[in-house]
């Protein structure tokens, strides 16, 4: 005979402890397997709790009360069958179980996959779906692609206009974070070299294109800016031109001049403008250097674009510039219908918004203001900026002595990241070639 | 291995000590489980050993089974590791699907069982796709696919019987009835009165067997089995037994009655085959109690070799998710 | 400015045009020669050569015993082709429309899936299910769904997409060699469309990306239907100064993502486009790769997605152009896109 024990069964998957609430036998009493001997509350309902061996009960453990699963609630004396099969859980450990041999699939026809052991390769999916993706250039040198940046600093560079490839991250492997963006701008806020907001280069030129990136002066102010009285129209405008031009300062660029003789141009351009004219040579011209039609963006020359020209036009509300797609394409007479149409409603203060597009050139023309030549200031991210000075008579070599020409002086100044002075040449070239055939 | 279970006295004694064996571990799972020793849920088949071992002792070695989520007998009837079937329940890397599948998932190719299912009815199209694998290879082996009661009222169980039907495919289709899907009767759930009396609509035979008898559902298996083999297609047995354990660990048997159990407890078919094998002479008091010890020396050891297997490891669960080219 | 075009262009030796629908009957022929274990079963698959013609004469070829009609059982015949794969055979199953796989979700989802893992790779389920999705037929909403993504969220399955021809046999191919289930959808508009494909039983390998054209500005990642309709989308863009790339991941499951998350960061720009509704979508996935990874810092423009609206799939025509990307609003995005950096 042995001492067998009836314990707190878990009798649902939740159930971790029950509470006995009364006994259906007594001390003494003779138990078969299956009889009822006591009720549990449980965290359901109530239930009856059978006996899983047969005998005399002994001794209640518990009379009422919460008792945790698998505790002993009686004793009872009887024949040890040997079905107390968890005690087995708790003897020391036996030799432990060989590894599984691999089923056998032949026997069924069942195509040998296997169970998977140690030493199959078992990486690969992990890889896949668990493991941090590695930057897929990561081991490839000099990135392609845009500077990598974080989102938000991404976002604040284009809010200050500056170039993420001028900025050098300090993040791994270079990534431009935000704390990057803000040390440039409080840095060119803070320096003595530049006491006003408005940079120098900005308002000792005023004949600088102002933006011509419609996103520049649409951009929200800084968040953390705090508030102010509302910006008359003239503010607005100086903030704007500031906004647009102050990157310009980092940009390294060069300006090449050229005196250009118009005589024959002029012999021929008839009622169209001189602004038309030189607007459809400069941008036929920049087709043929493809360098000075790609933007510096990003720290790598973009891909080179359709002519787009940004037109300053000087009006008493300030400067604007409304931007000519293409305006080598249609005929010289369209264009010129045009640009007075755009220039007179440029003056009234209304721009339409498909001259509001992203320009990859600018031309300034300051010769009806008495200016002989200029140099004008490249808008970032374009990549060229034409100054036109006043169309005159000029005295010029001639064969066997000194005569007459009518001439203006123009300087294109050039990004020098996308092109070098040989490219600024030759669109000098291109253009007083034009300008000499058909207009 | 086909004949009956009352053929001669080796028979007998492995029918009887099949039965003890399925008592046992439904026994030791019970135990561990009441003792919090064992996790999630299990059904037990207490009450239903004869039809497991009855049906299986039909089949060749080389003939397969699909099972159900009360499929700790059928997995034994065709031969599985006590021990690895153990682990799997304790959640051991040992385990038949080292800790991934549990009770409801046990499958052993080897000996032909193609997988226990945890959804009602979804072993029965799978039985009729191996059986049709069998068919188109030219293969004699026989697909023996258990279902309960409940199963047979799931849209699977009828489109898989009509496809195995119409192509005569070698399946045999054994409804377990054990009265109740869940707590839901029988009696309520078809306006039937055997589940085998829908094989007319198949154009099949049906048979209905006491399937606490093992002898009685080994015969009705093997006639259906060689009519499967013999190319005529399949055949729908059902078994009617019951089982003693509510449908899972959570049931409080609120919906039938303590009669009832006693009832059918008294149609205990290994009690029952115990008496028929000693009056038939085929094994004495002797050998039916060495049967006894036998089962319940077994079941100790694999729940000792169980628990001393080192626990499933969780390191490469991304692994099995597909199978290697 | 230049773009490459990866795209076939005119058959090379060894190819030659088949439309996409020969291309998959090429690919299972082939497969039935050289491996008795692959038959296919479906609904109409035999005399009829099934609902959109694909089967065609493999009925004849190779007997009603290999190419085996079924009654209307989608329950059934997915469950069959489950255990018959299980038992050694590669079965090949036909869904009419694969909006039908609803019907047979527990064969796939709940056993298929899953059989491998549950049963601790003891055993698995070498099996392809086909399946014709999308909408442009006017068949409505219970004909015209891309449930995609429900199965791609499903581990276990893997989740094939072909947009040409030359894929959709050389996927196929690999579908059917694969140890495990394979979910192969076939758009109903590519069935007629034709290009260059291999004599050769010439595999595809699951997992593989496909550039169809690098561009400089945008990288368009798109499936199914949308990979042609991204391409001429591309040509208009091209005039209008937009340079696209073109990716197709063609298999969903197991994901390609290194080539796309390399073109997003060396473009800047994301357009991911789908047939099936957004909500929830499997473009949102390939989305949540690119901000999970350090591409995110080389994101000029948010990322993109255009997708199917978040609605049934309408009958009228006009109503059914309107549900679904097609190529204007694939160049109207990519315009977008481009103001927004």
């Amino acid at each position: 005979m042995a001492r067998l024990a009836i314990r707190m069964p878990k009798m649902s998957m939740t159930m971790t402890e029950g509470e006995v609430s009364s006994w259906m036998v007594k001390v003494g009493d003779a138990v078969e397997t299956g009889d009822v001997v006591c009720e549990v509350m449980t965290d359901k309902v109530d239930m009856e709790v059978e006996s899983t061996v047969s005998g005399t009960l002994v001794e209640i453990v518990v009379e009422t009360g919460l008792v945790d699963v698998g505790e002993p609630i009686a004793w009872v004396e009887g024949e040890d069958d040997g079905g107390a099969f968890g005690d087995l859980l708790s003897e020391p450990d036996p030799e432990p179980e060989p590894a599984v041999p691999s089923t056998d699939p032949g026997d069924l026809g069942v195509p040998d996959t296997g169970v998977p052991d140690a030493e199959a390769p078992s990486t690969t999916l992990a890889a896949e779906t668990r493991a941090p993706l590695a930057p897929p250039e990561a081991d490839q040198g000099a990135p392609a692609g845009p500077v990598a940046a974080v989102p938000r600093a991404r976002a604040l560079a284009r809010q200050h206009g500056i170039d993420l490839g001028a900025v050098t991250g300090t993040g791994p492997e270079g990534l431009v974070r935000v704390g990057d963006i803000e040390a440039l701008v409080a840095s060119a806020t803070d320096s003595p070299a530049a006491p006003t907001p408005a940079t120098p280069a900005a308002t000792a030129d005023p004949a600088a294109p102002a933006p011509a990136d419609p996103r520049a002066p649409s951009t929200t102010d800084v968040p953390s800016r705090p508030a102010k009285a509302p910006q008359d129209r003239r503010t607005a405008i100086r903030v704007a031109v500031a906004r647009a031009m102050a990157p310009s300062a980092a940009v390294p660029q060069f300006t090449v001049w050229r005196e250009l003789r118009l005589d024959a141009a002029d012999a021929r351009r008839g009622r169209l403008s001189w602004t038309t004219v030189l607007l459809r040579a400069y941008a036929a011209s920049l087709r043929e250097v493809p360098e000075l039609l790609s933007r510096w963006e990003d720290g790598r020359p973009g891909p080179s674009t359709p002519p787009s020209i940004a037109l300053a036009v000087a009006t008493d509300r300030g400067l604007l510039v409304p931007t000519f797609t293409e305006p080598d394409v249609d005929t010289a007479a369209d264009l010129d219908g045009e640009i007075r149409a755009v220039v007179t409603s440029a003056h009234a203060g209304r721009l339409d918004p498909s001259y509001m597009g992203l320009a990859n050139a600018s031309l300034s023309n300051l010769g009806g203001m008495g200016v002989d030549r200029f140099q004008a200031l490249l808008t970032p991210p374009q990549a060229s900026v034409l100054s036109l000075g006043g169309i005159a008579q000029r005295p010029v070599a001639v064969p066997g002595g000194v005569g007459l020409a009518l001439t203006l002086h123009a300087g294109l100044t050039v990004d020098h990241r996308v092109a070098d002075g040989a490219h600024a040449a030759q669109l000098l070239e291109r253009i007083q070639h034009r300008l000499d055939g058909a207009l | 291995m086909t004949s009956a279970p009352l053929a001669d006295a080796g028979r007998a004694r492995h029918a009887l000590l099949t039965m003890w064996t399925i008592r046992r571990f439904e026994e030791a799972v019970d135990d561990l489980f009441a003792r919090g020793l064992m996790h999630g849920t299990m059904h037990l088949s207490i009450g239903q050993e004869a039809s497991a071992t009855g049906a299986c002792m039909a089949l060749r070695s080389d003939d397969a089974i699909t099972s159900t989520h009360r499929g700790h007998g059928h997995c034994i009837g065709k031969g599985a590791d006590l021990t690895r079937m153990m682990a799997e329940l304790l959640a051991k890397e040992t385990g038949y699907c080292r800790g991934r599948g549990g009770s409801m998932h046990i499958a052993d190719v080897a000996t032909g069982n193609l997988g226990a299912n945890g959804i009602v009815a979804g072993g029965i199209p799978i039985a009729t796709g191996a059986a049709l694998a069998y068919q188109l290879r030219g293969e004699d082996r026989v697909v023996a696919c258990f279902f309960g009661d409940g199963a047979a009222n799931e849209g699977a169980f009828h489109e898989a019987v009509n496809l195995a039907a119409i192509w005569k495919l070698p399946v045999v289709f054994i409804c377990e009835n054990n009265k109740y899907g869940m707590s839901f009767s029988t009696e309520k759930s078809m306006a039937v009165a055997h589940v085998a009396d829908r094989a007319s609509a198949y154009g099949i035979p049906g048979v209905t067997v006491d399937g606490n008898d093992v002898e009685a559902v080994h015969a009705a298996v093997a006639d259906a089995v060689s009519r499967a083999r013999s190319g005529a297609g399949p055949t729908l047995v059902e078994n009617v037994t019951y089982r003693w354990k509510g449908h899972s660990k959570s049931d409080k048997n609120l919906y039938r009655t303590k009669e009832e159990i006693a009832e059918w407890r008294a149609l205990d078919p290994i009690v029952r085959f115990e008496a028929v094998v000693q009056e038939r002479g085929l094994l004495d008091e002797a050998a039916v109690q060495a049967v006894r010890d036998e089962a319940m020396q077994a079941m100790r050891e694999a729940v000792r070799a169980a628990n001393a297997a080192p626990d499933a490891d969780p390191s490469d669960l991304l692994d099995a998710v597909f199978a290697p080219a | 400015m230049t773009s490459t075009t990866l795209d076939p262009g005119a058959p090379t030796a060894g190819e030659r045009d088949l439309t996409y629908s020969e291309a998959v009957r090429e690919a299972i022929g082939q497969a039935m020669e050289a491996d008795d274990r692959v038959f296919m079963l479906g609904e109409d698959i035999g005399v009829y050569g099934g609902a959109f013609g694909v089967s065609g004469d493999l009925f004849h070829r190779f007997g009603g015993e290999r190419i085996r009609d079924t009654p209307i059982s989608e329950l059934g015949i997915v469950g069959a082709a489950v255990g018959a794969a299980l038992a050694g055979m590669r079965p090949i199953v036909e869904i009419q429309f694969s909006d039908f796989t609803n019907q047979a979700m527990d064969q796939i989802v709940n056993q298929a899936a899953k059989i491998h893992y549950m049963l601790g790779g003891a055993a698995s389920v070498p099996m392809v299910l086909r399946a014709p999705l999308g909408s442009g037929t006017g068949a409505a909403a219970q004909h015209s769904q891309s449930l995609e993504a429900w199965f791609a969220h499903v581990p276990g399955l893997k989740v094939v997409m072909p947009a040409t021809p030359a894929d959709a046999k050389g996927l196929l191919l690999s579908a059917i060699d694969d140890p495990n289930p394979v979910i192969f959808l076939e758009h109903k508009l590519l069935y007629r469309t034709s290009g260059p494909v291999p004599v050769e039983p010439l595999r595809v390998p699951l997992g593989r990306t496909a550039v169809h054209r690098r561009g400089a500005d945008l990288t368009v990642v798109a499936t199914g239907v949308m990979v042609s309709r991204a391409l001429d989308a591309a040509a208009v863009l091209t005039d209008e100064g937009v340079d696209v790339s073109v990716l197709d991941p063609r298999t969903l499951t197991p994901l390609d993502d290194a080539p796309i998350l390399e073109d997003v960061s060396r473009t800047g720009r994301a357009l991911l486009v789908q047939e099936a509704p957004g909500h929830a979508g499997f473009t949102a996935e390939i989305a949540a790769r690119i901000t999970e990874s350090p591409t995110l810092y080389r994101l000029l423009a948010p990322v993109r997605r255009l997708s199917g609206l978040d609605a049934p799939i309408p009958y009228a025509p006009q109503l059914e152009r309107a549900s679904v990307p097609q190529v204007d609003d694939i160049v109207d995005a990519a315009l977008t896109l481009m103001k927004e950096s």
